[in-house]
């Protein structure tokens, strides 16, 4: 019997965890701590609509007042800074104490740093909570110099965000193709001369040596040795799981809290979820997956494990991105080995694609300006089926009608 | 406080939404399991219609961040949504699909 749970983090996965356990019937204590004032909010938009619409306030991922009805201790603004695992006591940054039946880490990750002179000077930032949002937005104005140094999901959002603000945009990507690791490299190609023809600079193989400036920042200096004057340089190469308190404890810890399926880590008292979880997968690989919906299953199937009723929920990757006006969502891993499926008509930017692996499994598929189509292509994937491939590169059969026959063949076969 | 005939009990199979306009903005017609339900069109998250989306499970899931809403409550059954749907009394009446599109509410 569970008196009470620990919830370390109060973002997607930490508020789901909550939520999903009231959801479920348990009737103990939730305290659930956030090392930020606000809780609960909608991080996505940090980089699209927050800044273009000077949202006022974060927008809530749950109903006003949801911690007061579901009986839920919020206790904000202050980390957790150590966690006993003998006596199971999560200690905060104030110093107070709490003696818990159950502890879950759900403290996401912190940004990675570039490890370069200049990283700390004013006006170089990242982009991870709504403070640095409203730092962002201070600093965009028509005709500000921005040097976006990495062109993962989040330099490419802002570079379209920035764009549309006016700024002058730069991405420096150390790789040789923008956000080719989540969404494959001819996706990649697609959204660097999407972004060209809005403006935006982008530099392929060009990584950042340093960060030149006084009190401030005044310029970056690529690997070539070129300097580019800049106002604000957003360093966003990704994160790393923020798991010190867990790993201090003595919980097993590699890139994140190791967890089973069902989010239980390497001590019967601590769970994990979201991206601070270092997550088996489907395809039999594991690691935190930085991505939105996972983080919601993951929170669930750890409520519902804490409860008893947890199923192993191995994890294929899901998320969708907003890159230079495109609506670009995916499921698996696109960057994969595998035979590329296209449906698209004509020249028309809007397509789905699909990955096949051997035997017809479908590892992954990727929508571009099609969210209706994709939520059948999301199925198809997420649900391991295996539709006929040649009817795949149909378009004059929808993939609603593919789903529906493949799962009645299934269910029937 | 009047039901007006949106569209034919015919025009949504079983199983798919459908989007009809009104003076009070669009609303979503689903089939579900032999019922018919109407909400708002709008996904309260952000600005896309539902008839778009996927429905399941008696939940309308919206295409683009897949939040999900009970057809039958209007109620958020998945984030990235916060806020509930409007919804709207509906009968069928020989084999059309009327809607009192005046009477919009939050189910309780």
């Amino acid at each position: 019997m569970i008196r009470s749970v620990g919830i370390v983090g109060s973002g997607l996965a930490g508020a789901g965890v909550a939520t999903g356990l009231r959801a479920q019937g348990f009737d103990g204590q939730i305290l659930l701590f956030g090392d930020e004032t606000e809780h609960a909010y909608d991080r996505p938009s940090l980089s699209k609509a927050a800044l273009i619409e000077r949202h006022s306030h974060p927008t809530p991922l749950l109903p006003a007042g949801w911690a007061e009805i579901n009986e839920i201790t919020l206790i904000g603004g202050q980390a957790v800074t150590d966690f006993d695992l003998a006596s199971r006591t999560l200690t905060s940054a104030a110093g107070q104490s709490f003696v818990v039946d159950k502890a879950v880490f759900a403290t996401g990750l912190r940004s990675r740093e570039l490890g370069i002179e200049g990283e700390h000077l004013d006006g170089v930032q990242h982009l991870r909570t709504w403070a640095d949002q409203l730092a962002m937005r201070e600093a965009l104005h028509p005709g500000t110099r921005l040097a976006i140094v990495g062109g993962g999901l989040v330099g490419c959002e802002i570079a379209t965000t920035a764009r549309r603000l006016g700024a002058e945009v730069t991405i420096f990507e150390a790789g040789d193709e923008l956000v080719a690791r989540v969404l494959g490299k001819q996706v990649g190609e697609r959204c660097r001369h999407n972004l060209e023809k809005m403006g935006v600079t982008v530099r392929i193989n060009a990584s950042v040596s340093e960060i030149e400036g006084g009190a401030r920042v005044e310029a970056v200096r690529a690997g070539d040795g070129t300097r580019m004057d800049a106002d604000r340089v957003l360093v966003c190469i990704g994160g790393v799981p923020a798991d010190e308190v867990a790993a201090a404890a003595g919980i097993e810890c590699n890139r994140g809290i190791i967890v089973d399926a069902q989010g239980r880590s390497s001590d019967q008292n601590v769970f994990a979820a979201g991206d601070v979880a270092n997550w088996p997968l489907r395809d039999g690989t594991r690691r935190s997956l930085e991505t939105y919906l996972n983080a919601q299953e993951q929170a669930a199937c750890v409520a519902a494990t804490l409860l008893g009723r947890g199923a192993p929920a191995p994890q294929i990757p899901k998320g969708w991105t907003e890159i230079a006006g495109r609506k670009i969502q995916f499921v698996g891993n696109m960057a994969a080995q595998g035979r590329l499926i296209i449906r698209r008509r004509g020249d028309d930017a809007a397509h789905v694609a699909f990955l096949a692996g051997e035997q017809g499994a479908l590892l992954a598929a990727l929508g571009v300006d099609a969210p209706g189509e994709f939520a059948s292509a999301m199925r198809l994937v997420d649900r391991d089926m295996k539709p006929d491939l040649a009817q795949l590169a149909d378009l004059d059969v929808s993939l609603r009608e593919i789903l529906k026959s493949t799962r009645t063949m299934e269910n029937t076969g | 406080m009047a039901f007006q005939k949106v569209c034919a009990a015919s025009d949504v199979d079983e199983g798919e939404s459908l989007r009809v306009e009104s003076p009070q903005g669009a609303i979503a017609i689903h089939h579900w399991e032999g019922q018919f339900y109407a909400t708002q069109d709008r996904c309260t998250h952000d600005e896309w219609s539902l008839a778009d989306g996927y429905l399941e499970d008696g939940m309308i899931e919206c295409t683009l961040h897949w939040a999900k809403f009970c057809v039958r409550t209007g109620k958020v059954k998945a984030p990235p949504a916060c806020q509930a749907l409007k919804i709207y009394p509906l009968r069928v009446r020989e084999g059309d699909v009327e809607v009192d599109v005046d009477a919009g509410h939050y189910s309780a």
